[in-house]
């Protein structure tokens, strides 16, 4: 592993939760003289627009960018000119040609009135100044968006600090708080309409700062700088996990000690019955911490235990302790031995099909977190706080497993993982692999431009890095038009086994063009590969092109950092390199039954349901 | 030199982007491209916060150059021996 990764995860440590302007600006001065690739960092060129003075949240954000796994190239538009820069086609904001563009407009800045004179305003004149500034800044961003790819970020609206109204703010029909709540609701709309666009909710941030520490009146006045310098860290991590989650950089695996984590007290000390763990201090900052980690199983997060225990006395912890809310159908791994925890941690990363960069790990003991760091930098290690009262705070403002939209699946993947796991075993006990794939005894259902699974669809092209054949990006919005249009269609596949529903696990979107289907999206989740199930795939959608007329079915492929390992999957099913450009590979095959592409493996049995979504 | 000091050349040569050397009490904004209002508020609020004190608008604007910022600290009881 790279020093440069090392470097990167002892300055992520030291920096902490709080980290001052000082500490932010030391820290980026040396994470700039980093080798980006060495470190596993994506450059990301920034447009920043501002209704304010942003000059002092740049340091904050690109070095909480940096502590997110990203090296962000900023350009900063002088502030105020927001609605310039995005019309201009020579703007400044063009000429650095930005992959995202964060449109960081304060509604106090655009339409003050609503924040500073809205006791004065009749129901008319505020339907009026909120019509103006959607106008303006509505328009201003669909044309932007006719000339630009970028992803758009989008601040939403805080609430005020001090309502105008006064006591009568919690009961009046037309308070500032439903106004702004509108115009909130109205930004959502924009962003789906827009597409590529997503909220930062920094109204989240700032009630979770406390808005009369976040408007800091004395910069605000003096600099037109509202953040206060306290909360720059905060509203940088509010960007940067937007960021996180629209590049499949979201983290999908907690990894757990348990030995004054998940409880109080050394089990093989004190035994079973003297752990701390109840509904009275200290055992309920353990609880605590174990309902925030059930929270994050419960919308997808993978849950692994790494300790350094008897395995038999953890395992009864989790079986039979009463006061536990953790228990074993929630932990895909056990981790449990003498062994060091790097080494377990690789050993859950192979056996769940997840990068190791993907992972967080939580310990109280200083040796191990810098063990972890030492040995395995691309885990993101947290060693807890002295006090177990602060531990569910440490493990909530992680901000980082986020998804955009949490799905059926989302809810459902932690246990997918578990038996994902029991599978793994059943390969080991299988004595070759004919009788394995036989004994899993797998159905697949595919779906046409089905509604139902849209928003999964959109989410496995956000988080799906490695099987995906093209790594292009597609909100549902994105999807659903893919969906409706006449000359493409989606198809989701639902992968069923004898240990469970897998989900939606593969996507393809194949278009039509003239004589050619082509796999414009091709993509699958790791944790099912290696079962027949992406040749399966293939060899349908290939014997449904032939039956609606096609002559050759073409498999584009964009090679990316993550994607290599599969670089080889469509000639591995039997298709020929037609040609390549040095970003994009075609490969080809014709549609006809001697074609090896379309010969079905065979041990999965197939089910098509059609979307009501287009009747065609 | 002590510890507080060190601090203040820290901040000043961290925002600025000069060598810890260069700063002296003597030196002002004139003299170093960096020092713009935006960095005079850096350094301000850094100061502000490294040493736990809150200046006033007033006291960031009456301070002209880095002794100015010593002297502004140990009026609010930052020690400088």
């Amino acid at each position: 592993m790279s020093d440069e990764r090392r470097i990167l995860a002892d300055i992520t440590a030291e920096l902490g939760a709080t980290p001052t302007a000082l500490a932010t600006t030391k820290a980026q001065r040396k994470l700039d003289a980093l080798n980006a690739d060495a470190a596993g960092l994506l450059e990301r060129r920034v447009g920043v627009l501002a209704s304010f003075t942003f000059d002092m949240l740049v340091p904050p954000l690109r070095t909480r960018a940096y502590t997110d796994g990203f090296r962000f190239d900023v350009y900063n538009a002088p502030y105020g000119q927001y609605l310039q820069e995005l019309v201009n086609p020579a703007s400044g904001l063009a000429s650095h040609q930005p992959e995202i563009v964060l449109v960081a407009v304060r509604l106090q800045d655009a339409c003050p009135e609503l924040y500073y004179g809205f006791n004065s305003l009749t129901a008319e004149r505020i339907d009026a100044i909120c019509g103006q500034f959607q106008a303006d800044l509505g328009g201003a961003l669909r044309g932007f968006r006719s000339r630009s790819h970028a992803r758009i970020l989008l601040t939403n609206y805080e609430q005020p600090v001090y309502a105008s109204l006064g006591l009568a703010e919690a009961t009046a029909e037309l308070s500032q708080g439903a106004v702004i709540g509108r115009m909130n609701a109205w930004l959502r709309s924009l962003a789906d309409e827009i597409g590529a666009a997503y909220i930062v909710d920094i109204d989240q941030v700032a009630a979770r700062c406390g808005h009369a520490r976040w408007d800091n009146a004395k910069m605000r006045l003096l600099a037109r700088a509202p953040i206060a310098p306290d909360c720059a860290w905060d509203y940088a991590g509010a960007v940067t996990r937007v960021v996180r989650a629209i590049s499949g950089r979201a983290k999908k695996v907690l990894a757990l000690d348990c030995d004054n984590t998940l409880w109080g007290g050394v089990l093989g000390d004190v035994g079973i019955e003297g752990i701390h763990l109840g509904h009275d201090y200290p055992g309920n900052a353990f609880r605590a911490l174990q309902m925030r980690a059930l929270e994050l199983f419960h919308r997808g997060v993978v849950l692994v235990v790494a300790s350094k225990n008897e395995l038999s006395n953890v395992k009864q912890v989790f079986e039979t302790h009463p006061e536990m809310v953790l228990r074993p159908e929630h932990i895909a791994f056990f981790g449990v031995n003498w062994e060091p925890k790097p080494g377990n941690l690789r050993r859950a990363a192979e056996v769940l099909n997840l990068g190791l960069d993907s992972f967080v790990f939580l310990d109280d003991h200083e040796v191990e977190c810098a063990m972890m760091r030492e040995m395995a930098p691309e885990v993101l290690t947290v060693q807890m706080p002295g006090d177990p009262a602060d531990y569910e705070h440490t493990l909530a403002r992680l901000d980082c497993f986020d998804n955009l939209t949490i799905s059926a699946e989302d809810r459902q993947r932690g246990a997918m993982y578990k038996q994902e796991a029991e599978r793994a075993e059943l390969r080991q006990g299988a004595t070759d692999l004919d009788t394995f794939y036989h004994g899993l005894e797998m159905r697949a259902i595919m779906a046409r431009n089905d509604a139902a699974g849209l928003a999964r669809a959109a989410q496995l092209t956000q988080r799906t890095n490695q099987f995906n054949m093209t790594t292009i990006r597609r909100t549902e919005s994105d999807v659903l038009a893919l969906m409706n249009a006449a000359d493409s269609d989606v198809v989701t596949m639902r992968l069923v086994d004898r240990f469970g529903d897998n989900g939606i696990v593969g996507m393809a979107i194949v278009t039509r063009e003239g004589d050619d289907a082509v796999l414009d999206t091709f993509l699958m989740s790791c944790r099912v590969l290696g079962r027949t199930v992406e040749q399966t795939l293939v060899a349908w959608l290939g014997r449904e092109a032939m039956a609606r007329g096609a002559k050759r079915l073409v498999g584009r492929y964009i090679p990316t950092k993550k994607n290599t390992p599969f670089g080889k999957f469509y000639e591995s099913v039997g298709m020929t390199l037609e040609s390549d450009s040095g970003e994009t590979q075609l490969w080809v095959c014709p549609l006809d039954e001697a074609s090896p592409t379309l010969r079905l493996p065979g041990y999965i049995d197939i089910e098509v349901q059609e979307g009501a979504t287009r009747t065609s | 030199m002590s510890a507080n000091r060190d601090k203040v050349v820290e901040i000043i040569s961290t925002l600025l982007e000069i060598p810890e050397s260069h700063v002296t009490d003597d030196l002002a904004p004139g003299a170093v491209e960096h020092w713009d209002s935006i960095n005079h508020l850096n350094i301000c609020v850094a100061a502000g916060q490294e040493f736990g004190v809150d200046l006033s608008a007033e006291e960031m604007a009456g301070i002209g150059r880095v002794g100015d910022l010593v002297k502004t600290l140990a009026a609010k009881g930052v020690e400088f021996k």
